[in-house]
């Protein structure tokens, strides 16, 4: 889809703040991705742990988890806050689209 | 006189009193009720005179009637048509489509038998001699 | 001592329970009083039927064996859920739009309704599951047999030890009562099962405590508080486990996948769906309770291992442990959690798996073996409701039979991510499907079969080992000696973990050829314009149209919409639509507006590609073409132009040339009426009069002339003088009254009665008793007591006429009148249908004008007053009167207010 073709250029304040919400979002699980994949790095055959670490990578992973867990619900919080207060604001969703292939 | 009517017309009461006036003038009554058998009933029947109702079941009388005049074996026959909605754009349509003589009910027995007489009275006057079996080839040609 | 049959009792109470606050459900959502029944929280609480048996035994099970790495099941979902729920709103948006049913539905619905698709996703969902289902019978028999164990050590031994088939037996059937009674209540999609949703919420509520509850008892309750705990792992030899980073990751993965395409996923988190915005809550709170029913998994499964003898089950841990320390209340507990877990799967997968079944596979088949007649005998919606209730049970049978042939052998445990293999085949063909508007039902096709080919060839037929003919000499050396097709090391790719192995073959062959063949196949109109509306569905502010002015007839619609939706509904949709379109009566213009929305309201009953079908059988395959493409196309690029008022004054414009138009009509048909009016008044007034004039003159002229009359026709003349003057004096009185009716000056007496007496009264008026012997009259008695103002002689003056007229005019061999009533808000409906041929379309609008009569009167005796005067009656009584279409008979629908209406 082409975007540029059918938001404006220069976006309401308020609906830029909430672009930049949904961004935070969708990069979110990425993070989480990494960062609950570091115990994968500690331990090996040569420092003689396992791989994981043991109680240290259950700490991190469930610690990880919780962290995302909550950035979320802020971040949804945030959201709906945006959104109820800018119920009117069209900017987004609304405008109609054509978008037709060309029969091609 | 031994000449025959033929009624079309699904009013029991109406062919009742009818069959009754004609039938004691010396007529010989045949009836029938149902409009879309009435051409064959002419065709077979031979009658002198037909009496035909506007409002029948099957066809209509004055469906009946223009079929009739198509046909040349038909042409002078006597025809007296009958209506009970007597308005004049149904008498207009008649005529247009050849009838002999149009009758509005409730009718006078009197003009009733009298109509009936002269109309077979003035056909036999202008009659061209056409012997039934000639008129049965055309019809079937025609058929 | 825990007796088996206290437990066996606890579990009886605790399933009646769910019972009755499935129909407390119910009952709030059929009287409107959902309230808090809708909330987020519910929803939130429903999607945790993610969590199995699966989860609650075996979690600590794979924690036991594998270590931290049972975390990525729910890991993949978390990431899904907090941020990436925009893939669901827009599933979910597309579900309710379009009135998806399934995820079968979704897949074939996008490639253009097709229904090759449909059954492929089915028999993919029915292979997939089966297996998972027989897991969570396994797993509550093993939790009971578990418990009789512990119960009979001391007693006598083996003897009572109860029959693990039987119990799994058991809770089969239990199980598909349960769904049967609450999954198949209602046919469409967007009526949702509240019941089902409410009691598997309760569900999730039981599991959670019943986990965290002995995560509690082990971390502070067997163990001296988390520091402690802490040590306790690190000496455990479940975090000696080395964690395999390429299975860590694709396991992520693959969850995530399967979180969006197992069936009964969909189910709870599409179909089920009341409100897009529970997605916000949800996006964090389901997360949430994933996090809480694993955070003491790793504890449980390191506790078991240490306190437990050698050799203990870890599947079974979350039970044996409390029992091993006496704790009844808590075993009980974790055991109603882990039946909770068991059952509400189970009921989901069969209701998901069941609705599949019937709209991809039996009703097609049911009506293809009927082609033949356009118009539907008999009604589809039965024909669903059996298939689905059958499908159930026989989804049910099947998981038991898989659960009795596998034995409860080892292989069961690796079903859990076998299935979500499997299921995760879709994912390619549905993610194309919402974001890429050029992928094709033939990539499609091509990746979902490739895909499920690799799967059951490297990992699910592998699975039943020998059996299944992959003996590990196959195994080893591939079939016939070819090592490059090794099961488990195609293409000589060896020394992968075998589920990577599997998970990454078959995803990725899936999705190359769904790439390719989208790539190099060319959609048809209907997949184009699908495709178009799925992608984007947030734009479209109204839906693409799919259906072109054929040569529909509104009634034919009707009769086939009925049978779906049921009459009512089906009534009341056309009724609006054509009051939409400023049209009177039951039947609408069928325009590709009203086409599409009833396609999609079908399509939330049958299915879409069955919907489509059917209308396409009814318009003769009118469907798009490439010129109505274009004009849609066209059509849109307008849209933009103008605005949105102008939209709605040409709308209104429509409206009005409508009416107009059918004003119009009506008129000229009224003037043509007027007009003869006058000529039929006249005739029926001339033709008594004919018989009177002729008889009376004839009777005169025998008394003046002499000519004598013998007695018999003396007698047979004045009879007809006498017959002919009171039918004279019967068509004044009807003109009289209809004229007294017209002018609204008629008395009425309005008291209350009992509709029952009005119709009994009426009927025996006709001389017809309920089993007459021309025309047979149907009612249902109990639906007759409806107290309502009426004027009783009035009213039964209509119900006389209208039995009349069924007596005079329905020409079945056995006629057959039915006489229903019911309660409509503050009316009430009452329906005179007979099985005759009913009233030609032309003719429903004129009948209840003055002399209008069907066809040839003369035998009809009336002089077509009846109807009107009907119409007059039901007038003044506040009410109206209006032909029915679409009854297979003639039908007449009387509604009237219950209360008198004061001007």
């Amino acid at each position: 889809m082409d975007d540029r073709r059918r938001t404006p250029l220069y976006l309401a304040r308020a609906s830029y703040r909430r672009r930049r919400l949904i961004d935070a979002q969708r990069l979110l699980p990425i993070f989480l991705f990494l960062l609950y994949l570091i115990p994968l790095l500690w331990g090996d055959e040569a420092t003689n742990t396992p791989v994981g670490d043991g109680a240290r990578g259950y700490v991190h992973v469930f610690s990880v988890w919780f962290g995302a867990i909550v950035i979320a619900g802020l971040i949804t919080r945030a959201l709906r806050r945006e959104d109820r207060r800018h119920e009117t604001d069209q900017t987004i969703d609304q405008t109609p689209a054509v978008d037709f292939e060309n029969g091609s | 006189m031994g000449k025959r009517v033929l009624l079309i017309e699904d009013e029991p009461n109406i062919i009742e009193a009818i069959r009754f006036i004609l039938s004691r003038d010396g007529w010989s009554v045949e009836i029938q009720s149902d409009g879309a058998r009435a051409i064959d009933a002419v065709r077979t029947k031979h009658p002198d005179i037909v009496i035909l109702d506007v409002m029948l079941p099957g066809m209509s009388g004055f469906e009946i009637l223009r079929l009739l005049r198509q046909d040349p074996a038909h042409a002078d026959l006597p025809i007296l048509m009958l209506t009970a909605r007597g308005q004049k754009k149904d008498r207009d349509l008649a005529q247009s489509y050849g009838v002999s003589a149009f009758m509005t009910k409730p009718f006078s027995n009197a003009d009733m038998l009298e109509t009936v007489r002269s109309l077979v009275a003035q056909a036999h006057q202008t009659s061209k001699d056409v012997t039934p079996d000639e008129a049965a080839a055309e019809s079937i040609e025609n058929g | 001592m825990l007796s088996f049959n206290v437990l066996v009792l606890a579990c009886l109470c605790y399933a009646s329970f769910l019972f009755v606050v499935a129909f407390w459900a119910e009952q709030r959502a059929k009287r409107g009083r959902l309230g808090w029944l809708k909330s987020p929280w519910i929803y939130t609480l429903s999607l945790s039927i993610y969590c199995t048996a699966w989860t609650f035994y075996g979690a600590v099970g794979y924690a036991a064996r594998s270590g931290l790495e049972f975390a990525t099941i729910y890991m993949g979902p978390t990431m899904v859920m907090i941020g990436w729920w925009w893939i669901l709103r827009k599933l979910v948006h597309i579900g309710r739009s379009q009135r998806i049913t399934s995820i079968a539905d979704l897949i074939s619905s996008r490639y253009g309704k097709s229904t090759v698709l449909g059954v492929l996703v089915t028999v993919l969902a029915v292979i997939g599951t089966t297996p998972y289902i027989a897991l969570q019978l396994q797993s509550v028999a093993l939790s009971f047999a578990v418990f009789s164990q512990a119960g009979n050590e001391g007693v006598t031994g083996a003897a009572t030890l109860p029959d693990l088939n039987v119990t799994a037996l058991w809770v089969a059937a239990g199980l598909s009562l349960f769904a049967i009674l609450f999954g198949t209540r209602n046919l469409d999609a967007n009526e949702r099962h509240h019941g089902v949703v409410t009691a598997i919420a309760l569900e999730a509520i039981v599991k959670f405590i019943g986990l965290l509850a002995v995560g509690v008892f082990v971390v502070w309750g067997i163990g001296g508080g988390m520091a402690d705990m802490l040590a306790r792992i690190d000496a455990s030899p479940v975090s000696q486990v080395d964690l395999d980073g390429t299975r860590f990751i694709t396991l992520t993965l693959l969850s995530g996948a399967a979180f969006l395409t197992l069936p009964r996923m969909f189910q709870v988190l599409v179909v089920e769906n009341a409100d897009e915005d529970h997605l916000f809550t949800a996006g964090w709170a389901f997360p949430l309770y994933m996090f809480g029913m694993s955070l003491f998994v790793i504890p449980i499964a390191v506790v078991g291992l240490n306190v437990l003898p050698e050799g203990s089950n870890p599947d079974m841990f979350v039970l044996t442990l409390p029992l091993n320390y006496d704790q009844h209340a808590l075993a009980t507990l974790s055991f109603l959690g882990g039946f909770s877990s068991a059952t509400s799967m189970v009921i989901v997968a069969a209701i998901a798996l069941s609705t599949m079944v019937s709209n991809h596979i039996v009703v097609p088949l049911w009506l293809s073996s009927r082609k033949d007649s356009a118009t539907y005998s008999g009604d589809i919606r039965a024909v669903v409701l059996l298939a689905r209730r059958v499908s159930i049970a026989v989804v049910l049978a099947l998981g038991y039979f898989y659960f009795r042939l596998s034995g409860g052998s080892e292989a069961l445990a690796a079903i859990g991510l076998i299935s979500f293999t499997g299921l995760a085949q879709v994912l390619p063909a549905m993610l194309g499907g919402i974001f890429w508007r050029g992928a094709t039902r033939t990539g499609a096709i091509m990746g979902l079969c490739l895909g499920f080919t690799v799967w059951a060839y490297t990992m699910f037929l592998p699975s039943f080992g020998a059996a299944a003919g992959f003996s590990t000499q196959v195994l080893d050396n591939g079939p016939w000696g070819i090592t490059q097709l090794r099961p488990q090391a195609l293409f000589g790719i060896t020394g992968v973990d075998p589920v990577v192995h599997a998970v990454v073959w078959s995803l990725a062959l899936n999705s190359a050829v769904f790439i390719l063949g989208s790539l190099m196949s060319f959609p048809r109109p209907v997949e184009r314009l699908q495709g178009a509306q799925f992608v984007n569905v947030f734009d479209h502010s109204g839906p693409a149209r799919g259906w072109s002015l054929g040569r529909v007839e509104a009634e034919d619609l009707l009769v086939m919409a009925q049978r779906i939706i049921g009459s009512a509904e089906a009534q009341s949709l056309f009724q609006n639509e054509a009051k939409a379109q400023g049209k009177k009566g039951y039947l609408p213009d069928p325009t590709p507006a009203f086409m599409d929305g009833l396609e999609r309201k079908l399509a939330g009953s049958v299915g879409a590609a069955t919907a489509h079908a059917m209308l396409g059988q009814i318009t003769d395959g009118a469907a798009v073409s490439v010129e109505d493409l274009m004009a849609v196309a066209n059509e849109t690029a307008q849209m933009l132009e103008h605005s949105n008022q102008l939209e709605a004054q040409s709308n209104e414009l429509a409206r009005t040339a409508r009416k107009l138009r059918e004003a119009n009509e009506k008129l000229t048909e009224i003037s043509i009426q007027k007009d003869a009016f006058l000529s039929q008044i006249s005739h029926e007034l001339r033709t008594p009069m004919t018989s009177i004039r002729a008889f009376s003159e004839i009777l005169r002229d025998a008394g003046t002339s002499g000519t004598k009359l013998d007695e018999a026709s003396l007698a047979r003349f004045s009879g007809v003088i006498h017959d002919e003057a009171q039918r004279l004096t019967r068509l004044l009185d009807a003109l009289l009254d209809l004229s007294v009716l017209e002018s609204g000056q008629v008395f009425l007496t309005w008291e209350r009665h009992d509709l029952h007496d009005v119709i009994e009264h009426a009927i025996e008026a006709t001389g017809q008793g309920l089993d007459g012997a021309d025309l047979q009259i149907k009612r249902d008695l109990s639906s007759e007591h409806i107290i309502l103002d009426t004027d009783a002689d009035r009213l039964a003056q209509v119900f006389i006429n209208l039995i009349s007229n069924a007596r005079k005019y329905c020409q079945a061999e056995t006629p057959v009148l039915h006489i229903k009533t019911r309660r409509q808000g503050l009316n009430i409906q009452i329906d005179f249908i007979d099985n005759g041929q009913g009233i030609p379309e032309q003719k429903q609008s004129v009948i209840f004008e003055k002399f209008s009569r069907l066809g040839d009167e003369a035998k009809a005796g009336g002089a077509g007053l009846g109807l009107a005067i009907c119409s007059e009656i039901a007038h003044n009584l506040g009410g109206s009167i209006s032909y029915l279409p679409a009854q297979g008979g003639a039908g007449f629908r009387i509604d009237l207010p219950q209360t008198r209406q004061l001007p």
